[in-house]
C-alpha cells in the first residue's frame, strides 16, 4: 500500500506559528491534503507533550491516533481518511566546534512517549525546553544524536533542511562540509537527511557522499495549510517500525514529493533588503560582496550544493528513489485568478475542488485532467498539466524571500480564458 | 620534567615564585596573571627536587578550584598527583581529624544541627537558625571567649561531643585543637613539608589559626592571593591576614605577578584605575600582556530592569548571529560582528544581588537563549522530592501506581515546569516495574539537584552574582545593575555608611577583570525592585574608570516602543 507522510511540522507552541496548529487542526488538514502519517512536531515542549498525552492514544502500530472525543466532522466526505501521528520534534543546536559557531537543526523521531520523555528529561538538564517548541540548546549536534540513540535504538535522528544557510549541517553560514565533520564516529547512525524546500533530489544526487543516505522531504509547516508542501511516499505497512526500516534501507520508500526548489527561500544567493538576487556564478563574479551594501551576500542552497558537489548536474545514483514536483493547489488557483493564495475566493475554489475530487495530493498528482476541468476551469486544469510536466517558470527565492511562481504569461492567461469564452 | 621545561614560557616573577620553595613566601597574584599555572609548575618543581608527593599540601577555597588545580598540575607531574593532597580547608580538616583523632566522628548537616538546636531551645525553627548562625560565626572567628560564654553554644557543643558528632565548622576548629599537642600531631602534620594556600586574602580567623599551627612544623608556607580580590568579609574573612603576612611569617619573601594574560589593555587599564582608590591593599601595577587596546568598556543606561535585560540579550544576539529564521526575517540590524566564533558560554552576566536575576532570566527565556544560573536553588527541591520517593520505596506500598506516588511526592512544587517534569517522569518510566522505576527517578532527580545540575556538555550564558564569578573568565562580561545602592550595596537607603566601600570596590573589580575582550556595564534609570530607590544614580564606581576607556550608550529611548517579543506571530 502506498501512502504519504510528512514528518516535520511545528505546533502552536513554536515561535511564529499559527494558533491553528493544534492536534485537531493538524488532523483535519492532513486529511484535506491526503497525508496518512503526520509528525506531531515539538514533542520536546512540555505544553505540547501534555496535549499529546491528553488527546492522542497509541494506535498499536507505534503511531498515535486522535482520541474519538476530539474528532471533528467538518471534513469533506471525499477526504475522510485515517490519520496517524508519529512522535517528532526538532531541536536547534547552537554551539562552537573547531572555533566556529555552528547552528544545526535536527529532527528527532521516536517510537513511543517513554522515549520522548527520556529525551526531554535529558535535554531539560541542558537547556530550556519551554520557551520554544523548537528549543535552542547549547549542545553539540553529535551529543544530541547520542542522547537520542541512547533513549531508544529505534529512535531516528535526521539532520533537518540540510542546505539552509544559517541553520543546518551543510549550511554555508554555520554548518560543516561533511556529515563526518559534524557527527564523527556516530555518522553511521545518520540514515536520512531532509533536503529542505530549496533543494530537490537531483541537486543532492551531485554529492556521492549522500548515495547511501535516504533523501526525505517534509513541510516544516508553521501553519496548517502548509502541511505537506513537501512529503514522503511510503510503499508498505503503516507502522513505526516498517516506516523506519524503509527510511533505513530505502526498500518500501517510494521517494518524495517536492517543492520546485526555485520556490524555496534560499535557492539562489543575494540580499533581501538590497533586492539583489544572484546565481552562484554571479556571486563569484562579485567576489561574494553585495554590490548594493558592500556586505557579505547570503549564500543560497544552489551555491552551497555546487561547492560541495563531486558530480555534474544530471547525475543520478543507481537505485535512487524518484520524486514528483508540485506547486500547492492554493498557489495554483491563486496564479490562475491573479489573487493571493490565502484569499477567500481562492480557498472557496480549493474546497470545491477537493470536495469533489478528493484530497489535494490526489488532485495534484492523480486526478484525470477532465475531472479537474469539470470542477474548476480550463485555466486551472492547464496549470496542473504544466505543473505535472514541469513546464513552469519560477523566479528563484533568495535570502529568505520565497521564489515567485509563474505558470502563465499574462497574454497566455487571457488567450486561454478567451478560448473558454468561445465555447 | 627537566628544570627547563618546568620553567618554559614563564615570566621572571612567575619563575621566582616557582623556584623559591624554602621559607615562607607571599605570592601576590592579580587577576589573569597565571596563578594556577604558577602553582601547578611550583608543585612540579618541588617534586623535581626529590620531595615525596605526600609531603606537599595545597589548600583551595572551593572544590572547583581544587579540581582545576589537580587537573592543571597533573599535566606536568603526571601520576604523582595522586599522592599530593590538593583540596579545600574542609577536606583537609576532615583528613586531619581522621588521622589524628581516636574518635570516629560523624559529620552532621544543617538539618540535623537545626534539629538539635530546636530541641535545646524548645523554640521555633527561626530561633534555631539564628542560634546556629551565631554558633557558626563564633567558631569561624575563633572567638574562644564567645564560645565559652554562650550557654546555648556550650550545650550544643556538649551534645555533639557526647554523641561523637561534628558540624561543618568543626572540620577546621577541631584540627586546630588537635594540632595543639605537637608531639602527638607530629607523625601526621610533620610530614607536610611544603604548604600552599590559595586565595589567602579570603581566609577567616580559624583558618588562619590552622595555618599558624601547621607553620609550627614547617617554615615552607606559600600564601597565594590578591588583596584586591578579597570579597568574603561577610563570611568573617579578614584581608588583614594577607596584608600582614610578611610580619606574621618572618623572613617571608614577596613575589608580585603583574602581567595579565587575560584581558585587553582597555579592560586592564579601566580596572586598575578603579582599584587604586582602595587603601587596604598591596600595591600591584598590573599590565596587559597583549599590546592590543581592544574595544572600550561600554556603559549602557536603560530605562528599567526589563530594558536592561533586553539590552544585554541583544548584545549576545549580535555576537551569536540570528538564532532562528523568524529573527532573521524580523531584525533589520546587521550582524557584521566577529560572527562565527562565539558560543553561549563565552558570555556572563554578573550582578550584586540575587534579586536582580529575575528580569535577566525572563529576557533570556523569552529570547530562547540557553542560560544557567549559578547557585540556582530552584532544583534543590527536586532532591527533597527524591527523598520522599525513597520513603515509598522503603515502605513498599504496593498498592499505589507510579502516577499516584509522583503526584504525592510532587505536591511540594508549584512551578509549572517542575510539574511538567513529573509528567515526563511518569511517561518515561511507567512501563517498567515500579520499584525499578522509582530507583531510576530518584537518580534522575539527583542529577538535577547536584551542584553541577547543568550538563557539562551544555553551552549556556552564565548568570551569577559577582561573588560567584571569582576565578572565572569570559570573552564578554556584563555587569548589570551598576547603580548606587546596589553596588556599592547598602541594605537601606537611609544608612549609606553600612557598607565597606573598599570591599564593594573589590567586588566590582573582580567583576570587571573577568572579561577577556569586552566589558559592558549597565544601569537602570528606574528600578522597581522592593526596597530599592526608584530612581537610582549610576554607581560611583563608573566615574572611577577613565573617560577615554568608556563608550556611553543610551539604550533607554529607542527601546520604548519595543514590542513584547514573546508571542510574535507571522500569521
Amino acid at each position: 500500500m502506498s501512502f504519504i507522510a510528512d514528518l516535520h511540522i511545528h505546533s502552536s507552541f513554536s515561535r511564529a506559528t499559527s494558533p491553528d496548529m493544534t492536534l485537531e487542526g493538524i488532523w483535519r488538514w492532513a486529511q484535506l491534503k491526503g497525508i496518512t502519517v503526520i509528525g506531531t512536531g515539538d514533542f520536546t515542549h512540555p505544553g505540547w507533550f501534555n496535549e499529546i498525552t491528553e488527546k492522542l492514544e497509541p494506535a498499536g502500530n507505534g503511531l498515535y491516533s486522535l482520541k474519538k472525543a476530539y474528532l471533528k466532522q467538518d471534513i469533506p466526505q471525499s477526504c475522510k481518511a485515517d490519520v496517524f501521528f508519529m512522535l517528532t520534534g526538532e531541536v536547534s543546536c547552537i554551539y562552537s566546534k573547531d572555533k566556529k559557531t555552528r547552528k544545526v537543526h535536527s529532527i528527532l523521531i521516536v517510537p513511543d512517549l517513554a522515549t520522548a520523555a527520556k529525551i526531554n528529561i535529558n535535554l531539560s538538564r541542558i537547556g530550556n525546553l519551554k520557551s520554544d517548541g523548537r528549543p535552542i540548546i547549547g549542545l553539540d549536534a553529535k551529543e544530541l544524536l547520542k542522547i537520542t540513540h541512547d533513549a531508544s535504538p529505534d529512535a531516528m535522528f535526521i539532520p533537518a533542511h540540510i542546505w539552509t544557510p544559517h541553520f543546518s549541517v551543510f549550511g554555508a553560514a554555520s554548518g560543516f562540509d561533511s556529515l563526518e565533520e559534524c557527527f564523527e564516529e556516530l555518522t553511521p547512525h545518520i540514515y536520512a537527511v531532509e533536503t529542505g524546500l530549496s533543494s530537490d533530489p537531483p541537486m543532492n544526487w551531485r554529492l556521492s557522499c549522500l548515495d547511501n543516505i535516504t533523501l526525505v522531504s517534509n513541510s516544516d509547516a508553521h501553519s496548517p495549510a502548509k502541511i505537506g508542501r513537501e512529503a514522503n511516499i511510503f510503499d508498505g505497512g503503516i507502522s513505526y517500525m516498517e516506516m523506519m526500516e524503509a527510511i533505513k534501507t530505502r526498500k518500501g520508500f517510494g521517494g518524495t514529493i517536492e517543492f520546485f526548489p526555485e520556490e524555496g527561500k534560499y535557492h539562489y544567493d543575494g540580499h533581501r533588503n538590497c533586492g539583489i538576487c544572484l546565481t552562484p556564478e554571479q556571486t563569484r563574479a562579485y567576489n561574494y560582496i553585495c554590490p548594493v551594501c558592500n556586505r557579505h551576500l547570503t549564500i543560497g542552497v544552489m551555491h552551497r550544493v555546487i561547492s560541495l558537489a563531486d558530480r555534474n548536474h544530471g547525475a543520478k545514483p543507481a537505485g535512487a528513489p524518484g520524486y514528483r514536483s508540485i506547486i500547492p493547489l492554493p498557489e495554483i488557483i491563486a496564479e490562475t485568478k491573479k489573487m493571493g493564495p490565502g484569499s477567500k475566493a481562492v480557498l472557496s475554489i480549493y474546497y470545491k475542488v477537493i470536495s469533489a475530487l478528493g484530497p489535494e495530493f490526489k488532485v495534484l498528482l492523480e486526478s484525470p485532467y477532465g475531472d479537474i476541468e469539470k470542477v474548476s476551469d480550463q485555466l486551472t486544469m492547464e496549470a496542473i498539466v504544466r505543473m505535472r510536466e514541469g513546464r513552469v517558470y519560477i523566479s528563484p527565492g533568495y535570502d529568505g524571500e520565497y521564489g515567485k511562481i509563474k505558470i502563465f504569461e499574462d497574454i497566455e492567461r487571457d488567450s486561454i480564458k478567451g478560448q473558454m469564452s468561445l465555447f | 620534567m627537566t628544570l627547563d621545561s618546568i620553567l618554559q614560557g614563564l615570566n621572571d616573577s612567575q619563575k621566582e615564585a616557582v623556584t623559591h620553595i624554602e621559607e615562607p613566601m607571599l605570592v601576590v597574584a592579580g587577576p589573569g596573571t597565571g596563578k594556577t599555572l604558577t602553582i601547578a609548575r611550583r608543585i612540579t618543581y618541588i617534586l623535581s627536587k626529590g620531595v615525596l608527593p605526600e609531603e606537599i599540601l595545597a589548600i583551595t577555597f572551593t572544590n572547583r578550584a581544587a579540581k582545576e588545580m589537580k587537573e592543571r598540575t597533573e599535566l606536568y607531574c603526571g601520576e604523582a598527583i595522586r599522592g599530593i593532597f590538593i583540596g579545600t580547608f574542609h577536606a583537609f580538616g576532615m583528613e586531619l581529624i581522621r588521622r589524628l583523632s581516636d574518635i570516629n566522628y560523624r559529620l552532621i548537616g544543617r538539618d540535623e544541627q537545626i534539629e538539635i538546636l530546636k530541641n535545646l531551645l524548645g523554640g521555633s525553627e527561626k530561633d534555631a537558625q539564628k542560634a546556629l548562625n551565631n554558633i557558626s560565626r563564633t567558631k569561624n572567628l575563633y572567638d574562644e571567649k564567645a564560645m565559652e560564654s554562650n550557654e546555648i553554644s556550650k550545650h550544643y557543643q556538649k551534645i555533639l561531643n557526647q554523641n561523637g558528632l561534628i558540624d561543618i565548622d568543626d572540620l577546621i576548629l577541631l584540627p586546630v585543637e588537635l594540632l595543639r599537642n605537637k608531639e602527638r600531631a607530629k607523625p601526621v602534620a610533620g610530614r607536610l613539608k611544603y604548604i600552599m594556600i590559595d586565595e589567602y586574602q579570603d581566609i577567616n580567623p580559624v583558618q588562619y589559626q590552622l595555618i599558624k599551627r601547621l607553620s609550627g612544623f614547617t617554615p615552607n608556607i606559600c600564601a597565594v592571593g590578591d588583596s584586591d580580590q578579597a570579597i568574603y568579609a561577610f563570611r568573617g574573612a579578614d584581608v588583614e591576614n594577607f596584608l600582614n603576612f610578611e610580619k606574621d611569617f618572618l623572613g617571608a619573601k614577596k613575589v608580585i605577578l603583574q602581567e595579565n594574560f587575560r584581558s585587553s589593555r582597555v579592560i586592564v587599564g579601566a580596572s586598575q584605575s578603579l582599584i587604586k582608590n582602595n587603601k587596604k591593599r598591596i600595591e600591584n601595577h598590573i599590565f596587559a600582556s597583549t599590546n592590543k587596546d581592544g574595544v572600550p568598556v561600554k556603559v549602557i543606561a536603560t530605562t528599567d530592569e526589563r530594558e536592561e535585560a533586553w539590552a544585554i540579550v541583544r548584545e549576545v544576539e549580535k555576537r551569536m548571529g540570528a538564532m532562528s529564521h523568524y529573527k532573521l526575517m524580523n531584525i533589520r540590524e546587521s550582524y557584521d560582528y566577529q560572527e562565527g566564533t562565539y558560543r553561549f558560554s563565552d558570555f556572563a552576566v554578573l550582578y550584586r544581588t540575587n534579586t536582580q536575576v529575575r528580569a535577566i532570566k525572563d529576557a533570556f527565556m523569552d529570547a530562547g537563549i540557553p542560560f544557567k544560573v549559578i547557585g540556582d536553588e530552584r532544583y534543590g527541591i527536586l532532591k527533597k522530592i527524591g527523598d520522599r520517593i525513597k520513603v515509598y520505596l522503603d515502605n513498599k506500598k504496593g498498592d499505589m501506581t507510579l502516577q499516584e506516588i509522583l503526584n504525592d511526592a510532587f505536591c511540594l512544587v508549584e512551578e509549572d515546569d517542575l510539574k511538567g517534569m513529573k509528567n515526563q517522569l511518569v511517561h518515561a518510566y511507567k512501563d517498567i516495574p515500579i520499584e525499578e522505576a522509582l530507583h531510576k527517578i530518584i537518580l534522575e532527580l539527583l542529577l538535577f539537584s547536584s551542584s553541577d545540575a547543568y550538563d557539562p556538555r551544555a553551552e549556556a550564558v552564565t548568570l551569577m552574582t559577582l561573588h560567584m564569578s571569582k576565578g572565572l573568565e569570559f570573552r564578554v562580561v556584563f555587569i548589570a545593575g551598576a547603580e548606587d545602592g546596589l553596588i556599592p550595596y547598602s541594605a537601606t537607603w537611609s544608612e549609606k555608611e553600612d557598607y565597606d566601600i573598599e570591599e564593594e570596590r573589590r567586588l566590582f573589580y573582580v567583576g570587571m577583570t573577568r572579561a577577556k575582550e569586552e566589558l559592558f556595564i549597565t544601569y537602570c534609570l528606574n528600578r522597581s525592585s522592593f526596597n530599592r530607590q526608584k530612581n537610582p544614580l549610576p554607581s560611583p564606581f563608573i566615574k572611577e574608570i577613565p573617560k577615554e576607556c568608556i563608550e556611553h550608550i543610551n539604550s533607554s529611548v529607542k527601546d520604548k516602543n519595543r514590542k513584547k517579543p514573546k508571542q510574535q506571530r507571522l500569521f
